[in-house]
């Protein structure tokens, strides 16, 4: 999985904090990573709510496909006719 | 926790699929809930997403809705109980991601999956035989 540095301020005491953590061999990388686990836990539903319709509506009019772009000949939502499209492509790339 | 399957999230991404206002639909209706995904997933979805855009539409999706990665989908662990559970279901010929969903369901009980492929409803079950818990109801 990939991921990313963040840097983050600590004052002098969450820094002693940190320091003791280290030195009991507590990775504070880890506790950064657990204590955001939690908090995104304990968000409220309502906290989450989306606005699904400004999403969808957004992701259209960000990335438009080009014009005659052709429809997918085959129907993702047929398991037989979607293994048998990936087999195909896979088939393409080997030659 | 709702774990998300290829089907939904290629149909939400592409408005000319067949079942792109269903998935609108459904997730409308989640709207409030929290999303998860595994790798298979991505890389199905990707197969049948093969263009610029669709991809991106695909990325942004995956962000905006705060589609989490399943932790601990790569290890030894879990890819020999996806083995065995592609192996008990041979005679149907499951895929790749169908095994990953059912065993991810069965390590953590309070997943739901959101899917079109029926066979979670008519045939596919958790590694203990349990029912797979459907986040929308089956069609």
């Amino acid at each position: 999985m990939g991921s990313r540095l963040i840097n983050v301020r600590l004052d002098e005491d969450r820094l002693r904090k940190a320091r003791r953590l280290r030195e009991r061999g507590v990775a504070v990388s880890d506790v950064v990573r657990e204590a955001i686990d939690e908090r995104f836990r304990q968000l409220e539903p309502l906290e989450r709510s989306r606005d699904v319709q400004a999403i969808m509506t957004g992701l259209f009019e960000r990335y438009p496909d080009p014009p005659n772009v052709p429809a997918r000949t085959y129907n993702v939502h047929d398991g037989k006719q979607a293994r048998a499209a990936i087999r195909r492509r896979l088939r393409r790339r080997r030659r | 926790m709702i774990l998300i399957d290829t089907g939904p999230l290629v149909a939400l991404c592409d408005a000319r699929d067949s079942k792109h206002k269903t998935a609108a639909g459904h997730l409308q209706k989640l709207a409030n809930a929290e999303f998860a995904i595994c790798d298979a997933i991505v890389g199905e979805a990707c197969f049948h997403l093969p263009r610029r855009t669709q991809r991106q539409r695909l990325q942004a999706a995956l962000d905006q809705l705060d589609v989490i990665g399943i932790p601990g989908a790569t290890d030894v662990g879990f890819r020999h109980d996806v083995f065995q559970w592609l192996l008990k279901y041979a005679d149907h010929e499951p895929d790749w991601a169908d095994a990953c969903i059912a065993v991810l369901c069965g390590s953590d009980r309070s997943l739901s999956v959101w899917t079109y492929d029926k066979e979670f409803h008519t045939t596919w079950r958790r590694p203990d035989g349990s029912r797979i818990p459907l986040a929308v109801p089956p069609r």
